[in-house]
Formats: C-alpha cells, structure tokens, sequence
C-alpha cells in the first residue's frame, strides 16, 4: 500500500459533509446537504487524510449493525453485517469516523476482528454530527490495526493522552458472564492468556452495580433522542410528507413517513420517562445512577488500570433474530452502555473491550496492540 | 402502559401508530419498564444527578459574531419558502 492509500478514510453517514448528503440512515433526512463539514473531518483532511466516501448506517445508529438502513439490513449468508466495516475489510479505505450512540462500531469491530477506538467524551469534537444523544455519544475511529487508529486519532483528537503510558493491572468483569455465548467466553479467556503472557496482572471481579448500566443508558438515550428529533417537522429541511390538511397532519404525516419503527418506539419511550409523572422516578433516577455507576468505576481505577469485559452476546447476529426481536439493540447494549453513560473511553480488540480511565486512549492502544498480536 | 396514554404520546410527538406498531411498541415499553427494578435496587438518596459526564471545565472563548451562512443558503433544503419565510398551511380563518 503506497503512503496515499494509508490515509484513505471513509465516514459513516452521521458526520455531516458538504461534498455528500447526510442522511443518518433516515428516510427523514433523504437527500440533505449540509453547509457544514464534521470538525474531525475537517481536522483529518488538515492532517492528510482523504475522505474517499461514506457508509450506509441504522437509522440514527440506534440499532445493532445497521439493520435499520433505509436500504434494509445488510446480510451475507444469513448474518447481519455492517456496512462501514465491510468498505475497511475491503480495504476501501483504512480508517472510519463513525459516531457510537448505542455501540455499534464497537460490536461491529469486535464481530469482524478490527479495532475499535471509542474516546473519552469530548475528546473528538462532535461539532458536525447529527446528534442523537449528546450527553454520551462520541465520534469513533474503526481501523486495521492499532497504529492506523492512534494515527487518526492523534489527527481528529483535542486533548493530550500520554503515548507511552502502559497499563500493568486489568479487572475482567464476570457480572456478565451468563449472557454471553461460548465464542465470547472463548475469546475473553484468549485475551486474558495474551495479557497474562505480557505479564498484566489479572483480576476477576463481579460487580453487578454495572448491569444497571443498560437500564439508566436506555432512558437517557431515549429521552435525548426524543429531544433531537423533535426538530424533523418536514418544513425546515428533511422529509415532508406529501398529502396533508392542515399544520398539524403535516407534522404528523411527515413524520409518521419518516421515521422507522425502531426510532418510533424510542422517542415515544424518551417521551413518557420525560412526563411530568415520571421525571422524579424515572429520568432524575436514571441520572444519579449514572453518577453511582461513574463513582463505581472511579474506584476500580484506584485498583486497577483498564476493565475487560464482553462487547455483544454472541460473535454473529443472524437473520432469524433481527428479524424476531426489532428491539434487540437495547438489549444487546448491556456490554457498550457502561462506556456510554459514564463518557469512559475503551477499546474493542480480539472480540474483547477494554474500558480505561480518562484520557487513557493510548494506553489501551498499547494494550489492544498486545491482545492484536501486533508486537513491537 | 395502556393503550391510551400511548395515544396521547402519539398525539404529543406527532407520529401515528398502526394497530401493530402499537401491539409492538407496547412490548418495547414493557421490556423497559421491567429493566426499571434495576434502578430501584440501587440507593441514589445521597446523589446528585449526573447530567454532564464532562469532568473537566470545558475551554471557553470570546463570543465572536460572524455570518456564516445567508438566509437563502440556509433554506435551500427546505420544501417550500417564500420571500424568505418557510411555508406552512395555513392556521388562521
């Protein structure tokens, strides 16, 4: 490969472009052109990198792979693929911007053996995304190998994370031993055989507390989402239906046509927990678990340096489950919503996650380079 | 949840549901609701809600007025203006 094609990059369709339109995997925004470009893209291309295309996601990448897409669920033999890695595997391009809302580029690239970088909250500027929730979401990198994914990093980033830094003591999680299948059993006991190799000391330890994760990440995902989509009315930009009588059977008719069921449900669920009857117990509670849960992880971080834990239940999603359970993304985001409600950064490598303290993103690089076999 | 909160969620986010995206949306807030006794379980009396996962104070700068983009650049994706105004039905007899 010729040091061109080595800053080849494509995003997925969440990062707003100007030369491309940004759709968000929603029939609501077909077609838009944004005035604006995405600050990382903007700050990748400053560093060399081109911008050879975009990739097809579920609509606002709530869903599990991109099962959601306008265009339908992308399968090859009867499993659920996705789109941005396919263009990396096919070596397209060899890094992807993408935005994690609900973990998608994590189980993407734990399914199909890339790397998967999702920052610290705020360390790549979401300035440029189509939001969806703003208090979690964060701007990931895919890419080949750790290398490949510091380097961009080190482009889109806008704060300083030691390079060297190393981790020596790693927690394994078991809470969620019982929901995973035995290829993820199979490969979180080969990435501790790695670390244990390179002399990481590992502890196993239980700590249910991060099973309410997913409950509080739920509420708080739908809550923003209903928040952010309020704004697709058919009459500023976007999709506007075409029969109507009256203002509000064009709001409504727009968007009934626009959104998809799983996006439907969702705000519909942020709508209820945000009601006057259920603020107190439902919304305020899931944001004090957050802080409990943030508190929790603060003092695993005294004992140890990253926490190892599954990504998704099972290595594959197959046709007969997407099409079975439509609302299976908000269980299977058991394993991405710690990281997403608690703004923590972590690294998908080897099937495998690793969540670090603040700002640790290149000591979980040098970690992921280990479980990746990279070497020296 | 019962049918008839649901059609006033509906009537409140402005989506209509068929009959069987209501039998499904229905299992979704279910299933939510029933993930509810996992928070209940934990003792949030003494907490303060976590609304900003930011720990650090965010870099501020100068407000500073710049135009960055004309009326009619903005509207260009909208389905009907006119003299600058976004066109709607009209509300008023």
């Amino acid at each position: 490969m010729n040091e061109k094609e080595t800053k080849n990059m494509i995003v997925d369709d969440m990062l707003l472009t100007v030369d491309m339109p940004t759709t968000a995997g929603s029939k609501m925004l077909a077609g838009y052109q944004s005035p604006i470009a995405a600050d990382a893209i903007l700050r990748a291309e400053a560093a060399g990198y081109t911008l050879l295309g975009k990739a097809d996601v579920g609509e606002f990448v709530i869903d599990l792979l991109g099962e959601t897409a306008t265009r339908g669920a992308r399968m090859r033999d009867g499993v659920l693929k996705n789109a941005t890695v396919e263009m990396l595997l096919a070596g397209e391009a060899v890094v992807a911007l993408c935005l994690d809302v609900n973990g998608y580029p994590r189980r993407a690239a734990a399914q199909e053996g890339l790397i998967c970088l999702k920052p610290t909250f705020g360390a790549i500027s979401r300035q440029g995304v189509v939001s969806v929730a703003p208090s979690g979401e964060t701007v990931d990198i895919l890419a080949r190998n750790t290398e490949e994914c510091r380097e961009l990093f080190h482009a889109v980033s806008n704060c300083d994370s030691a390079e060297h830094a190393t981790i020596h003591r790693v927690a394994v999680l078991t809470s969620f031993q019982k929901d995973v299948n035995d290829d993820v059993k199979q490969a979180i006991s080969t990435a501790v055989s790695a670390l244990e190799n390179s002399e990481i000391s590992i502890t196993y330890i239980k700590k249910d507390l991060v099973s309410a994760a997913k409950a509080a990440w739920n509420i708080i995902l739908c809550a923003e989402l209903c928040k952010n989509t309020a704004r697709y009315d058919g009459v500023r930009y976007g999709y506007c239906a075409e029969k109507f009588s009256g203002l509000d059977e064009l709001y409504t008719n727009s968007r009934t046509e626009g959104f998809g069921d799983l996006v439907k449900a969702a705000i519909l669920y942020g709508s209820e927990v945000l009601s006057a009857r259920n603020y107190q117990n439902v919304y305020d509670k899931a944001l004090r678990v957050r802080r409990v849960i943030a508190d929790e992880f603060s003092k695993l971080f005294e004992k140890f340096d990253a926490i190892l834990l599954p990504v998704c239940s099972q290595m594959e999603y197959i046709e007969e489950q997407i099409a079975h359970d439509k609302y299976i993304a908000f269980e299977e985001n058991r394993f991405t919503a710690p990281a997403s409600l608690t703004g923590l950064p972590a690294v998908v490598t080897g099937g495998v996650q690793l969540i670090g303290k603040t700002n640790s993103e290149h000591a979980l690089l040098n970690l992921a380079k280990i479980l990746a076999g990279e070497g020296e | 949840m019962d049918r008839k909160t649901l059609a006033r969620l509906e009537a409140l986010n402005q989506i209509k549901l068929t009959d069987t995206q209501k039998e499904d949306v229905l299992s979704f807030f279910a299933k939510r609701e029933a993930e509810l006794t996992t928070l209940d379980e934990i003792d949030t009396a003494k907490t303060e809600p976590m609304v900003h996962v930011m720990l650090s104070t965010i870099a501020l700068r100068e407000d500073e007025e710049k135009v960055l983009f004309s009326r009619e650049e903005l509207q260009l994706q909208a389905p009907v203006t006119d003299a600058g105004y976004f066109c709607v039905p009209r509300v008023i007899e």
